[in-house]
C-alpha cells in the first residue's frame, strides 16, 4: 500500500493539538490551514512547501514545510511566545510517530515573528509567532525490494 | 520504445552468482570508451587512429539507507578482494534489456546538516561485460 502523505500533516498536528501546556497558552486549539471565527488564541498550521526524492521505482523522502504560528488578539494578552516557544519544544528534533513512515528529522528553518492591526479595528492588533518546521519522512516501503512494476494498458 | 529512468535498477552480487536489487539506489552511469590508438603516418591527411581496448566503468548513486539490501552491500562490496557481478536496467519494465559484469566496486557517502546522506560508488569492470537486449 502506498504511504499516505497526508499521515505527516497528521502527525505534526497530532503532537501540537495534544500537548495540554500549548492548549494552555492557545485555549482555541490548533487548526490546519484556517481557524474557527471567533478564535482569539489559537495555533494555525498550513503547508508552505513540499518535495520528494526518489530512488529507482518509488519515492525515498518527502519533506514538507509546515508554517506553523501562535496566533493571539491583543484584546486577550495572549501569550504568542510561550505558546511559540513550546511549539519548538515539541518539534524540534523530536521524532514523530507517522503511519507508513520512518520518521528521519524535524527542524525549524526559520522563525515567524510579526504583529498584524486588525481590519475593522486598527487599535486591535494579531500578534504571531512561530516558525517554519521542516519535517522528512522516509516510506516505510523504500527499505524493501521493489514488487515488480506491473504496467495495465 | 523510450522509457523513464525512474523505473531503473541496480542488481549486484558479491559472490557473482545472482544478482539481487541494491535499495534505495537513484542514479547509474556506465561509460563503455574504446582506447584509440594514434597510428598517424607521415603523409596522411588527417590524424588516424585505430580501435585499442574498451575499458568499463562507471557510477552508481543513491541514499545512504541503513536496511538489509541496501548501502552496505556497496561498501562491503568496496571491502571486497573479489570482483562481484553488477547489473544495470534502464528499466526494470523491460528486464530483458541489460548490461552486467563481473565489477569492483569503491564507495563514497556524503553527509550534510541539511539533507539526506547520500552515497557513491565508482565501477569498473572485473572481465568480460555484455549487453543483453533480446526483443
Amino acid at each position: 500500500m502506498m504511504a499516505d502523505t497526508g499521515a505527516i500533516d497528521a502527525a505534526v498536528l497530532t503532537r501540537l493539538a495534544s500537548d495540554p501546556e500549548l492548549l494552555g497558552y492557545m485555549p482555541n486549539g490548533v487548526y490546519w490551514g484556517l481557524a474557527a471565527q471567533e478564535s482569539l488564541r489559537y495555533v494555525i498550521v498550513t503547508l508552505a512547501t513540499a518535495a520528494d526524492s526518489a530512488q529507482f521505482g518509488q519515492t525515498a523522502i518527502e519533506e514538507r514545510d509546515y508554517m506553523i504560528e501562535a496566533v493571539g488578539c491583543s484584546t486577550v494578552n495572549p501569550a504568542v511566545h510561550q505558546a511559540a516557544r513550546r511549539i519548538h519544544d515539541l518539534l524540534q528534533d523530536q521524532p514523530l510517530t507517522i503511519d507508513g513512515y520512518g520518521w528521519m528529522s524535524t527542524y525549524r528553518t526559520e522563525p515567524i515573528h510579526y504583529t498584524d492591526a486588525d481590519d475593522a479595528n486598527q487599535s486591535i492588533q494579531w500578534r504571531h509567532r512561530g516558525g517554519f518546521y521542516r519535517v522528512q519522512a522516509t516510506p516505510l516501503r523504500a527499505d524493501a525490494p521493489r514488487t515488480p512494476l506491473v504496467l495495465t494498458t | 520504445m523510450i522509457k523513464s529512468g525512474r523505473y531503473g535498477q541496480v542488481l549486484y552480487d558479491a559472490s557473482a552468482t545472482t544478482p539481487v536489487e541494491v535499495i534505495s539506489i537513484n542514479a547509474w552511469k556506465a561509460s563503455f570508451k574504446t582506447d584509440k590508438l594514434d597510428v598517424t603516418c607521415f603523409g596522411d591527411d588527417n590524424k588516424v587512429y585505430v580501435p585499442g581496448m574498451k575499458d568499463v566503468t562507471g557510477t552508481i548513486g543513491g541514499f545512504w539507507n541503513s536496511a538489509a539490501g541496501a548501502s552496505g552491500v556497496i561498501f562491503d562490496g568496496a571491502d571486497a578482494e573479489t570482483p562481484g557481478k553488477l547489473k544495470l536496467l534502464p528499466n526494470e519494465t523491460e528486464s530483458a534489456f541489460f548490461w552486467s559484469g563481473l565489477a569492483y566496486l569503491d564507495a563514497e557517502i556524503d553527509c550534510s546538516v541539511d539533507g539526506a546522506p547520500t552515497i557513491s560508488s565508482e565501477f569498473m569492470a572485473a572481465g568480460p561485460w555484455t549487453r543483453d537486449a533480446t526483443p
